[in-house]
């Protein structure tokens, strides 16, 4: 090994474990702007035709409220596992996680198969334009959240998140109520504000 | 004086396994690398191939406006000058600084890695994939219209399928996701990495300047995801939400654009005026005149971007302000003030006198072209009167004072950060000729585009025609002079930059110095190129001059 001359006095010290966090953090500002984005476009184009959903098609309350209960339980699991990991339950916090992947898969099933059943289409009209938008945006931040959730499930099975670096713990449950929210945002343009 | 003498084959302490643990799961190359060194010269490397791409392009555009007659008609024209303007504009300066900022921010901060190293080398092949299909898209048939650059239309006048048109929406999506990703990463980088006592007023202004830049492009940038997601929609299945027919539907394609548009043209200052900050203060040979001001100066360029939105023919209609002009006029006085607190560093420094000083002097010249230029228009008869939308002026001042100067910026960041780059100093020589053809070109082609402007010629038509079209025939051939000395330009900097990567590769490492500027921050800590940690030991920061600490700690007697 080659010589070294150390010319500063060090400040080593241990990987800060809230860089998960303001990366998932910065990441869902970015996801929440999206969504904000296709509200204005929402409400801009309502403001013109100011008939939702357009004469004729009927958007069942039925499914936006599973999809919504599916939803809450995801976000509702993230911080269960963030809550068995600052008590080093490590079986309980892989559980949690699991069921969030699990809730996201199961969204995204549904979801995909409620726009396929519903009668709105972008090749008719603007509504059906933005009613892809907003599912193809909540779809793909119900993945990305699934991935972190298991990455989170990973990392916890690998010990490497616990009580002293809860961080990673964190990301999963921040990132898991972007999801929710991002899903709840849609619901109330689309399904609740008819 | 460096932190690292030589570059050691194992780092001796046991930090390193944050970078090398990662290794594990995955091998290292090109696609899984989580050296951000490595990264970042992959997107310069990008950067500039797409730029001769997007030069090229322009040289054709303006080649035809130089005289009667047109070989490139109707949409192939179209197509092209959304080409040049997209690819000049999304994947050329933010590459650079992307680049710049990937390799330098972790040593400037005192930083091992990137918050997310695997993550940036993500957002690179995404951009530089979504660059070629955005490329490629040219050759995929017609697609439905003008492009998406036409600030006053409907990006695309009819609505069908078109494998073009489906192919340019999604690279520009994957484009704009992955800066979002990499801007992520760089601002959680400097908030989260910073070494020891590296508070956020002692953070160097280059990285200070990525911070801010960083989140606003974390807001600007989703906007037009969530834009080009409906324009994706809307033209592949016809659903008519882009419609002129449909209310509300060209103001709102105005805002998604704009509302990403506007500030992202003028966000690559930021990173100019911060790199240039830095390279002011290391060749003053002196600490920065306020630097505490400076800073702020760069973070109100930031912030003031975003104020432009309302500028412009376009969205003047849409914004209810009664001088748009103004908040345009605004972003200039951080600027302003920002060159005051260098020539205020310089005066009573002893200067040395480096190729990278000579692109802060051409950044300077341009933008002072660009305001003397702002003074004599109203008094002119342009297209689109004071704001000057729909004239060939402004395409004058587009490229002297949004293209021009901040690419110069780039360039005189990268001749300054060259020997931590490559591990040797770019040529000089080289450096001063590569100089001289991107100001002479620059200011050639913002000259050309000016004159026509103020002789009532319009932008954005494919042939000239009326009673001064000779007149403009005649502006329009000093454009294109000025292009070629531009295309030169980039060309001897890739001359440049290979022969000094060749000539580094061998040289022996006694003649790599990791600090041949005695410079006060922590990037000049480190060896040339830093080893793949970056640094053998993480140092404890004192002052915004660690490096300038040392050596007087090096120097008193004990």
């Amino acid at each position: 090994m080659a010589a070294t001359q150390l010319a500063l006095p060090s400040g080593e010290r241990k990987a800060d474990p809230s860089v998960a966090v303001y990366g998932i953090l910065a990441l869902s500002v970015a996801v929440l702007v999206v969504m904000g984005t296709l509200v204005g476009a929402y409400l801009a184009i309502r403001a013109g035709t100011k008939v939702f959903p357009p004469n004729g098609v009927v958007l069942q309350d039925y499914y936006s409220n599973i999809l919504g209960g599916t939803a809450l339980i995801a976000g509702f699991g993230g911080w269960w596992a963030l809550y068995a990991v600052r008590r080093d339950e490590r079986r309980q916090a892989v559980v949690a996680l699991a069921m969030t992947a699990f809730m996201d898969a199961a969204l995204i099933n549904l979801m995909t198969y409620v726009i396929r059943s519903s009668a709105l289409s972008p090749r008719t009209d603007a509504y059906g334009v933005l009613y892809y938008a907003f599912n193809i945006a909540v779809i793909a931040i119900t993945a990305t959240g699934m991935v972190v959730a298991l990455v989170a499930m990973f990392r916890v099975l690998g010990g490497q998140v616990t009580s002293g670096e809860p961080g990673v713990g964190w990301a999963a449950a921040w990132y898991g109520t972007v999801v929710t929210l991002s899903f709840l945002i849609m619901y109330f343009f689309i399904y609740d504000l008819q | 004086m460096t932190l690292t003498v030589s570059r050691p084959a194992q780092p001796p302490d046991a930090p390193s396994s944050e970078v090398a643990g990662a290794s594990l799961l995955l091998p290292e190359s090109p696609f899984t690398t989580s050296d951000h060194k490595r990264i970042g010269r992959y997107y310069i490397a990008a950067g500039i191939l797409f730029v001769l791409v997007g030069t090229a392009i322009a040289l054709l555009l303006e080649l035809q406006l130089s005289s009667s007659g047109a070989n490139i008609t109707g949409n192939d024209y179209d197509r092209l000058f959304s080409l040049h303007t997209t690819v000049s504009s999304l994947l050329f300066l933010p590459l650079l600084f992307t680049g710049l900022a990937t390799y330098l921010v972790p040593l400037q901060i005192g930083a091992r890695r990137l918050a997310f190293p695997r993550l940036q080398a993500l957002a690179f092949w995404g951009t530089f994939f979504g660059g070629l299909c955005l490329l490629g898209s040219y050759t995929f048939g017609k697609p439905n219209g003008w492009g998406i650059a036409y600030p006053t239309a409907l990006p695309f006048a009819k609505a069908g399928a078109s494998r073009a048109t489906d192919l340019w929406c999604g690279a520009l999506m994957l484009i704009a996701l992955c800066s979002v990703l990499a801007a992520a990463n760089l601002f959680t980088t400097v908030l989260k990495l910073r070494a020891p006592g590296m508070t956020m007023v002692r953070v160097p202004a280059f990285s200070w300047s990525v911070l801010a830049v960083s989140a606003a492009v974390l807001v600007a940038t989703p906007v037009f995801i969530g834009g080009l997601l409906l324009l994706y929609l809307d033209e592949h299945f016809g659903g008519g939400l882009f419609r002129p027919t449909q209310d509300h539907a060209n103001l709102l394609w105005q805002h998604f654009l704009w509302l990403y548009g506007r500030p992202d043209v003028y966000l690559v200052v930021v990173p100019a005026l911060g790199g240039l900050t830095d390279v002011v203060a290391t060749h003053a040979r002196r600490p920065l005149l306020q630097s505490l001001a400076a800073k702020a100066l760069i973070f109100a360029v930031a912030v003031l971007c975003f104020g432009v939105l309302a500028s412009g023919q376009s969205i003047e209609k849409a914004v209810l302000l009664p001088t748009p002009s103004v908040l345009s006029l605004l972003v200039a006085a951080p600027i302003g003030l920002l060159a005051l607190l260098w020539l205020g560093t310089i005066r009573p420094a002893v200067l040395r006198f480096h190729v990278s000083m000579l692109y802060v002097l051409g950044f300077l010249v341009l933008l002072l072209a660009g305001a003397v230029n702002g003074v004599i228009a109203p008094s002119q008869h342009l297209q689109g009167g004071l704001t000057g939308a729909g004239s060939a002026w402004t395409v004058g001042q587009v490229h002297a004072v949004l293209f021009g100067a901040p690419t110069l910026a780039a360039f005189g960041a990268i001749y300054h950060w060259g020997p931590k780059i490559y591990g040797k100093a770019l040529n000089a020589i080289l450096g001063v000729l590569q100089w001289l053809l991107l100001l002479g070109g620059f200011l050639l082609a913002a000259l050309g585009s000016w004159l026509a402007g103020y002789d009532g010629a319009p932008w954005h038509v494919t042939t000239y025609t009326g009673p001064d079209a000779h007149s403009w025939f005649a502006d329009a051939r000093i454009g294109v002079a000025g292009g070629v000395l531009v295309a030169l330009g980039l060309l001897v900097f890739v001359a440049n930059a290979s022969m000094t990567w060749a000539l580094a590769r061998k040289a022996p490492e006694d003649d790599r110095p990791g600090d041949p500027y005695e410079a006060s921050t922590l990037e000049w800590a480190t060896s040339s190129p830093p080893p793949e940690d970056d640094f053998d030991v993480i140092p404890d920061v004192r002052s915004d001059a660690p490096l300038a600490d040392w050596r007087e700690a090096e120097s008193s007697p004990t």
